[in-house]
């Protein structure tokens, strides 16, 4: 039976790639909808709130990626830590992970190279590092995961946005965090997802 | 049971919909308020070194939006299954989006890029998101989720005055569902009492 879940995006990773990953590892099968930037004036009406990632499933338009990834693994189970605690601390790993994404947004995608370029300075010199130090000491407090030792949706999520934000940096972020790299490594090396991974359209981020 | 601690600026913005929170559910807590010049030297003791934090447990946590999320968990605000709770994440994730667009130019230290993107946010993205919130809300009895009172609503209601304050205006002139939500909210009991009794704040 043909898939009934339906992703629509951007030709990019970006912020859709935590999606596909956390797709990929519940066994969810989906297909692709990619929108080129030219098209997307056009179709941008047709969103909810005019943005994408949008997932449609089963019948139902779903966006906010944050939501649709707390969503997802609360539906799959066992992603979530044991108990409501747990949760709190997966809400606020996962959080923090994208305020500091949000931060390098500001420049990356900022038009006035001026402000861009001063924007990035202060990102990257004070705040990233002092992020990136924060999660790994997080990471080294849990076991090696985001959240009291176990696999959660934040670990599988962190994987490609790391990534994407390494790009924005211009260098990779976790060369010199071993607990946050162990991470990354083991999400890649995740059976389901390695085979994602292998067969996936290649975007430049 | 260890006490209970909110920590967070002498403003209303992301600490406001906390102590909504903790005042609905009838938590007592300490609602702690510092201004810039007491904050500057503690900042390093904070996670990220920024609030608010929340002292709870014996734990001190950070992230507001995660922080509101499990209380309101606790006081019943967060729909009735999956799939109302995911709908009240995706309406606080879009206020978000409208916070950001404002945050963005508010705190722009460089003078051309932050009239460019004021005059969008005021011009174009202020509408836009307002006009979807007011659709969402005349399609859920006047509020963000399936007719019922949920944290999406007090997470809202809890910003505005925030939001008002890096428009230099008031955002809700013309967005009568909101302003109707936003009178609702302030009525309840709890909510009325504290806001009778608040301190006062800058913002």
């Amino acid at each position: 039976m043909a898939p009934t879940v339906k992703m629509i995006y951007f030709p990019f990773h970006g912020l859709g790639e935590p999606l596909r990953f956390l797709m990929a590892y519940t066994g969810i099968e989906w297909t692709e909808e990619i929108i080129s930037l030219e098209e997307f004036p056009a179709k941008k009406p047709s969103y909810p709130f005019g943005r994408l990632p949008v997932l449609e499933m089963d019948g139902l338009t779903m966006h906010q990626s944050a939501a649709i990834l707390r969503y997802l693994a609360r539906k799959a189970g066992g992603l979530y830590g044991r108990d409501k605690v747990d949760a709190l601390h997966c809400d606020v790993a996962y959080d923090t992970i994208s305020d500091l994404r949000i931060m390098m947004l500001g420049y990356f995608y900022e038009p006035n190279k001026e402000s861009s370029d001063e924007k990035r300075k202060t990102v990257l010199e004070e705040l990233a590092p002092m992020y990136m130090r924060n999660l790994e000491k997080l990471v080294n407090e849990n076991g090696g995961y985001f959240v009291n030792g176990q696999l959660t949706w934040v670990d599988i999520a962190f994987a490609p946005l790391i990534d994407y934000m390494s790009h924005m940096a211009g260098k990779d972020l976790v060369a010199d965090k071993p607990a946050l790299k162990a991470i990354r490594d083991r999400v890649y090396a995740l059976p389901s997802i390695a085979k994602y991974v292998e067969t996936r359209v290649k975007y430049a981020y | 049971m260890a006490p209970v601690k909110l920590i967070y600026f002498d403003m209303t913005a992301l600490g406001e919909p906390i102590r909504y929170f903790l005042h609905y559910s009838g938590t007592e807590f300490e609602d702690e308020r510092l201004t810039s010049e007491q904050f500057e030297p503690r900042r390093p003791t904070f996670p990220l070194g920024k609030l608010p934090v929340l002292e709870l447990d014996g734990k001190t946590v950070h992230q507001s939006v995660a922080i509101s999320r499990y209380l309101a968990k606790k006081a019943g605000l967060t729909g009735k299954d999956d799939w109302e709770s995911f709908l009240c994440d995706i309406a606080v994730d879009s206020i978000q989006d409208l916070k950001a667009t404002l945050v963005s130019f508010h705190y722009d230290n460089h003078e051309e890029s932050k009239k460019t993107k004021k005059e969008l946010a005021l011009s174009t993205t202020i509408p836009y998101y307002l006009g979807k919130f007011e659709e969402i809300l005349k399609e859920n009895g006047g509020h963000f989720v399936n007719g019922q009172l949920t944290w999406a609503d007090f997470w809202f209601v809890g910003l505005v005055d925030f939001l008002n304050h890096m428009a230099c205006k008031d955002i809700l002139a013309d967005s009568p569902g909101l302003k109707a939500l936003k009178t609702k909210v302030e009525e309840l009991p709890a909510i009325k009492k504290y806001r009778a009794n608040r301190p006062a704040v800058r913002c």
